[in-house]
């Protein structure tokens, strides 16, 4: 299995933080933001990965990140030209992909949750996606997952009447196929290649497998959330977690 | 008068997030590091402002800041090529602040919910040679520390176990700019100046004002400074949106 790791985008929900500094190199407490996620690919014992990047100061990031060494990983790069959705950005890694398995994992998602043995159930079993969801408080802000006897049925971009409060978090597995169905979906309402829209083939196929998330998971991309995601690190450190 | 802002450094107790970010840079909740004392010395209605810059990308400040129109100042830039002492820094204002009355404030001072306005006026109207602002703490033994006697800055001492008080020197200074002079005699000696020793010397001339710094104060120098100053930023938010 390989990693990919979607750290591009503007970051301008967190302007003027992000004028001079790319978001995934912000704080989360401790650490910069990027270096959660290769952490939880190298966790899930995911080494060779490849990191998407786009945005401002991307020279930095590979002074930062180097070869991955310092992080028992294998880095390799790519440069997203222009924003263009989760499943565009994603379209970036098919060479990198080459066959395997993927687990991908977007640069501003935070989590406790250990990846590990939920990557190995899906390496062993027929389906072709994997999705992790979190409860929230807040589904209108997320994307939804409606869940019918175990099963996801559908998922919704911030719905106005969640059937649900399992967020779909920034957090997939996939085989090599999604690279076929990222090749037929078309760009949402406002010009984007969607991820829900690919996870719902998978969906409709019968073919996607839903995961939980434990511990606390956030999306960094807001002040509030940048906020709360160093807050979280900060305790679980305090409690001698040490991420 | 003038503003000078000390925001050298390589942040290497921050490290690694100041690997490939000026420690200047770090966001506290909604805002860059840097915002902070600037604001602090904006309504305090000082607008022209030097930056002393050192330290891995400085020049990502000045893409920042630029002109300081944002944030309603004016902003002129210096750069010392080493890593050297906060007084050594405040020197290469010497000809920005020429004859005029100078407020020095280190550039990881967050200061919130407070103004600076009416002390500053009541330095720019005294005899006072300098000013040193202090907070009371409840850990001063983290701090250098102040005793204060009508007014006056009477002895000043650096980060001790007890010494009695609880006014913390905040690193943020007033000075009349015979300051250069001062600093200028004491280069000559072989000793290095630094902060300590320069206040010092207005001591012994009973001419070093003490003025207590409204609102909140901490200094960004470690990850839970850095969390705590964003912290209360938060705070203050809430309460004002309230």
């Amino acid at each position: 299995m390989k990693g990919i790791i979607l750290a591009g985008g503007t970051g301008s929900r967190l302007y003027p933080l992000t004028k001079a500094v790319n978001k995934h190199l912000l704080p989360v407490y401790h650490k910069p933001m990027i270096f959660y996620a290769i952490e939880a690919m190298a966790q899930a014992g995911i080494e060779d990965i490849l990191v998407i990047l786009g945005g401002e100061s991307t020279g930095e990031f590979i002074t930062l990140l180097g070869s991955g060494k310092s992080f028992g990983v294998n880095l390799t790069y790519r440069f997203q030209d222009e924003a263009g959705g989760i499943a565009h950005a994603l379209d970036l890694a098919e060479n990198f992909a080459n066959n395997d398995k993927i687990l991908v994992i977007l640069g501003d998602n935070i989590f406790e949750y250990n990846l590990k043995n939920d990557v190995e159930v899906f390496c062993r079993s027929d389906a072709k996606a994997g999705i992790f969801l979190k409860k929230v408080v807040d589904p209108e802000r997320y994307g939804i997952a409606e869940i019918k006897d175990d099963k996801v049925i559908n998922i919704v971009e911030k719905p106005e009447n969640p059937e649900s409060n399992w967020a779909v978090t920034g957090i997939y597995m996939y085989t090599p196929q999604v690279f076929e169905v990222i090749k037929t979906i078309i760009p949402s309402d406002r010009g984007e290649l969607e991820i829900t829209d690919v996870n719902n083939v998978f969906v409709k196929d019968n073919s996607l497998l839903a995961f939980y998330l434990e511990g606390y998971w956030i999306d960094a991309g807001k002040f509030e959330s940048l906020y709360l995601a160093s807050s979280y690190v900060r305790q679980f450190q305090n409690k001698g977690g040490g991420v | 008068m003038k503003g000078v802002i000390l925001a050298g450094g390589n942040g290497t107790r921050l490290n690694p997030l100041t690997k490939v970010t000026n420690k200047h840079l770090l966001p506290v909740y909604d805002k860059p590091l840097i915002y902070y004392p600037i604001n602090a010395m904006a309504s305090a209605g000082i607008t022209d402002i030097i930056m002393i810059l050192s330290g891995n990308m400085v020049g990502d400040c000045m893409c920042l800041l630029g002109s300081g129109k944002d944030l309603g100042v004016n902003l002129t830039y210096k750069c010392h090529d080493s890593e050297c002492n906060q007084v050594n820094q405040l020197w290469l204002a010497r000809d920005f602040v020429d004859s005029e009355q100078l407020m020095v404030i280190a550039g990881d001072s967050v200061i919130v919910g407070g103004n600076q306005r009416s002390l500053v006026r009541e330095f720019l109207k005294s005899k006072a040679e300098a000013g040193l602002f202090l907070k009371e703490v409840p850990y001063p033994e983290r701090y250098g520390v102040a005793d204060i006697k009508g007014g006056k800055v009477k002895r000043i001492e650096e980060k001790v176990i007890s010494s009695g008080s609880n006014y913390a020197i905040t690193g943020i200074y007033l000075y009349k700019p015979y300051v250069f002079q001062v600093i200028e005699k004491f280069r000559d000696s072989a000793d290095e100046l630094n902060f300590f020793k320069l206040n010092n010397y207005y001591i012994a001339r009973d001419s070093l004002e003490a003025y207590y710094l409204r609102g909140y104060w901490i200094n960004v120098t470690k990850f839970e400074s850095l969390f705590r100053a964003a912290m209360f930023v938060r705070e203050e938010h809430r309460k004002n949106d309230s």
